[in-house]
């Protein structure tokens, strides 16, 4: 079980992310949506300790299966207890290393002899659904699913209690992504993890998450069911992203798009980040921010 | 790939090599041979000044310089394929065997001077990557960057005096023994450890910006696993691409290290050579180095290819 | 203008001055011996004479003033040797970028080839065949330097060839020599630059090591590479005769290199990194 409270990260002195709290709980599927720039792979990275650059942790914790992840911690506990899919698969291997020695390494790293690593990257690499014949290949004779695979088998290989997957089928051709999102879901439901989903896309999570999480300007303004906050989306910006979802079968006229753009980091304005471009604004949207309550942080929808 | 076409593309690339070596000792042995008689009677030079025109004469009927220009060409590449290079007009053994018999010298601080750049370079190269942001590692950036800038011929003077003249720790001219190839080494090997130094640095800059770097420390890869494993792997084919041309260059300054130190290498009896119109040496040498340059870049290939996979599929599709 | 750019061009311009124009304000003979005077240390030594601050030769010369002439021999052997270099590399790097085909195969393998050898060995043997003399190092010196500037050059030609506005030029009826001097010879300027600037450090070291094995310019005439051939001989009592031109030699070879990285990144050049 994932807990996460109050997580500040900064890049010098602009707030990517600003206090974000949520759980997931083991064997669920958390579904993290939000438009780019909303802090979402942000927030992710800085649970499992990955963030580079300027970017730095500044406040709250995160606490898995009742350790908190400290700085320390995570060196260990990377590979072992949280395992990362990448977005872009052509880059987030090795392309000088052979894709089963790159398996292999994630169990070497963690004290598994180099006899029984081969082994299981071969049961592994058949996992999810590529023949064990493969390990002796290089990152550029596979292609982009087949890449992302290995990437799912190297996150899985310690069966891990924490499983995140960031944006995992959008460098992917559409032909693809179901045979990818599928192998991970098996992978999910196996290892029994709890799994953050990061995605901008609505249709994917509605189809693999257990719950939803909606950011937006670094913040979260949602959390619910996948029934709740697709069905009856509470927070305006929800509801504006459901309305521009594209869908079969509905209406041939333009898509509703949420007007004005999502806030750069730099420039949020006060109050609720969502305020200009919000169809329901009350006096005090523009100068207090609200707070996560009852799922949903909105001034408009409290019932007070 | 394993594919049962390797055969015929081993075949293949070793012909294209063969014709490389050719090309380059026959262009270079062309040129030296126009230019030798070109520029004088090497056999008024054999009989010395004290010999008469008959003499020379002889001499030169001996030698077949009577002969057309064209005809001695001819008889010089048929010398050539037998590696026969004449004698040495100072000490009458044969050119080429006078050369081979000095190599192991020349080869020895040359070779030391490669494992320099890799045993130290590298290591240098990787701690001011990890430090890049610290003192240390701009200190040893900044300070291969002074030593490239030193000329072999002033640090080697410089290491002379200090170390030989003046604290007396190390033997200054010869090469007696293996003690006295130490300071042609350091002269040698100043500027190509801090140029690894460098390439090190800014191919692990580069790669540690890589994506895949990322997932490493995902899977719990240590500092040091990510440097050493994945990073210094993709950082490696511009140091090996810079080893290669820099192996004719240092054989190029052996010449001047050697003659310094008075170190008995290919490089010295070069010079001798030259100054002593000796120039069945000269030919032999030239030879002589023009084949290693060949082969060091056949070795600097094959290593290529065996470093990074893509450009192994390439080499053989 | 970055402050190491900065630093290096004002470094390079004080040199160049000094050496242009030191010899003249000094009035001192570069070649009149003083056997009386002779292996003077610098002023700060016991034993040091007035006149002579950065001490005596073996023959009594005066070394600042010999520092300062022998800088103006290294100098303009490494301008003119790698202007000349730079030039030839540009004129066949275009020929070769636009033309293509086997001309285009057949000097880059040439290229290859020539790049690979040693190339101190080849001019010491043509030097040692046909004597030497400033106009013979000049002509070997660009002989070596020519083909990194043609690589660079051909590359970005084969770049630049390709894209919308030369088309168009060639389209429009623009001649080869139109379109070589209108379009490319200014796309492959920048490059050639930070070339030539990187040449120039290679020649004025080459020119010293020929020097300093009696190979180069011819005494009495100094250059840096023959003030620390004559110190060799004398290094342990007269350590002082080959410190002078060993500094000048690397100061200038300092800043040309932190000139041609400034350059480099100022104008964004990308180019093999050989030696």
């Amino acid at each position: 079980m994932l807990e996460v409270k109050d997580l500040v990260v900064t890049a010098g002195d602009v707030r990517i992310v600003d206090g974000v709290s949520f759980e997931v709980r083991p064997g669920e599927v958390l579904g993290m949506v939000g438009e780019s720039g909303s802090g979402k792979t942000m927030t992710m990275l800085a649970v499992a300790g990955l963030l580079s650059g300027p970017a730095r942790v500044a406040g709250g914790t995160a606490v898995l299966d009742g350790t908190e992840l400290t700085a320390a911690r995570l060196e260990r506990l990377r590979g072992r207890r949280i395992g990362f899919v990448f977005q872009d698969p052509a880059t987030s291997l090795n392309p000088l290393m052979r894709v089963g020695t790159q398996i292999s390494e994630v169990l070497r790293i963690h004290g598994v002899s180099r006899s029984e690593a081969r082994r299981r990257a071969a049961e592994l690499l058949e996992q999810v659904d590529l023949g064990p014949e493969r390990a002796g290949r290089y990152p550029h004779e596979l292609s982009g699913g087949q890449r992302q695979r290995i990437v799912i088998a190297m996150a899985i290989a310690l069966r891990p209690s924490l499983l995140i997957a960031d944006e995992p089928t959008t460098a992917l051709d559409v032909t693809v992504q179901e045979q990818v999102m599928r192998v991970l879901r098996t992978a999910q439901r196996e290892t029994g993890a709890a799994t953050v989903l990061v995605s901008h896309d609505l249709g994917l999570v509605a189809e693999a998450a257990h719950r939803i999480a909606v950011m937006y300007a670094g913040r979260l303004v949602e959390t619910g069911t996948v029934q709740e906050v697709l069905g009856t989306p509470r927070h305006p910006y929800s509801a504006a992203l459901m309305r521009s979802r594209p869908r079969v079968g509905t209406g041939r006229g333009p898509l509703p798009v949420i007007p004005g753009y999502p806030p750069a980091p730099k420039s949020r304005p006060p109050g609720c980040a969502f305020h200009p471009r919000c169809p329901v604004t009350l006096d005090r949207c523009a100068k207090e921010t609200p707070p996560l309550v009852g799922g949903v942080a909105c001034w408009a929808v409290r019932d007070d | 790939m394993k594919s049962d076409r390797t055969g015929p593309r081993v075949l293949r690339a070793g012909a294209v090599w063969l014709v490389r070596l050719a090309v380059t000792v026959l262009g270079v042995l062309t040129l030296l041979f126009f230019l030798l008689r070109l520029s004088g009677d090497p056999a008024a030079v054999l009989v010395g000044p004290g010999g008469t025109l008959e003499d020379i004469e002889r001499v030169r009927r001996e030698l077949g310089l009577d002969l057309p220009l064209w005809t001695q060409y001819g008889a010089f590449l048929g010398d050539v394929a037998r590696l026969d290079f004449g004698v040495s007009s100072y000490t009458g053994e044969p050119a080429i065997s006078a050369v081979l018999v000095r190599l192991p010298l020349t080869l020895q601080v040359v070779g030391a001077t490669l494992a320099l750049a890799l045993l130290v370079g590298v290591p240098l190269g990787m701690l001011a990557a990890a430090r890049a942001r610290r003192p240390s590692g701009r200190a040893i950036t900044a300070g291969a960057a002074a030593a490239q800038a030193v000329p072999n011929f002033v640090l080697g003077m410089l290491l002379l005096l200090v170390f030989s003249l003046w604290l007396g720790w190390l033997p200054s001219y010869g090469s007696e023994s293996p003690l006295h190839s130490v300071l042609p080494t350091l002269t040698l090997a100043a500027f190509t450890v801090a140029r690894v130094v460098r390439l090190v640095r800014a191919g692990l800059l580069e790669a540690l910006s890589q994506d895949f770097i990322r997932t490493v420390r995902a899977k719990g890869g240590s500092r040091l696993r990510v440097l050493a494993r994945h990073a210094l792997p993709n950082a490696f084919p511009p140091v090996l691409a810079f080893l290669v041309v820099d192996s004719a260059y240092l054989l190029s300054s052996t010449v001047i290290v050697e003659q310094l130190y008075a170190y008995d290498g290919i490089g010295k009896q070069l010079v001798d050579a030259i100054f002593q119109r000796d120039y069945p040496i000269v030919q032999a040498t030239v030879f002589v180095v023009a084949v290693l340059v060949v082969a060091v870049s056949a070795v600097g290939d094959v290593l290529g290819a065996l470093a990074d996979p893509r450009v192994r599929r390439e080499a053989a599709g | 203008m970055r402050p190491s750019v900065r630093i290096a061009l004002a470094g390079l311009v004080l040199i160049a001055l000094a050496v242009a124009v030191g010899p003249l304000l000094l009035g001192v003979d570069a070649l009149e011996q003083d056997l009386p005077a002779k292996l003077a240390p610098p002023f700060w030594m016991e034993g040091a004479l007035a006149g002579h601050p950065l001490g005596t030769d073996q023959l009594g010369r005066d070394l600042l003033a010999r520092v300062l002439v022998g800088g103006r021999t290294s100098l303009l052997v490494g301008f003119a040797a790698s202007t000349l270099a730079c030039a030839v590399g540009i004129v066949v790097g275009l020929l070769s970028g636009y033309l293509g085909g086997w001309i285009d195969r057949l000097i880059m393998g040439l290229g290859d080839l020539w790049i690979a050898f040693p190339f101190l060995v080849l001019a010491i043997a043509t030097i040692g065949v046909v004597g030497s003399s400033t106009p013979v190092l000049i002509t070997l010196l660009t002989l070596a330097g020519w083909v990194t500037s043609a690589r660079v050059t051909r590359t970005i030609v084969k770049q630049v060839r390709g894209e919308d506005y030369v088309a168009a030029s060639v389209g429009a009826g623009a001649g080869h020599l139109s379109v070589l001097t209108r379009h490319l010879l200014p796309a492959v300027a920048g490059a050639n630059l930070v070339m030539w600037t990187f040449v120039v450090g290679t020649m004025v070291l080459v020119e010293g090591g020929l020097s300093f094995l009696g190979l180069g310019v011819r005494p009495p005439a100094p250059s840096w590479g023959t003030i620390l051939s004559d110190g060799r001989e004398l290094l342990e009592t007269a350590w002082w005769i080959p410190l002078w031109p060993g500094l000048a030699l690397t100061l200038t070879v300092l800043l040309v290199n932190l000139l041609g990285d400034g350059l480099r990144d100022a104008l964004d050049v990308r180019m093999d990194d050989h030696a």
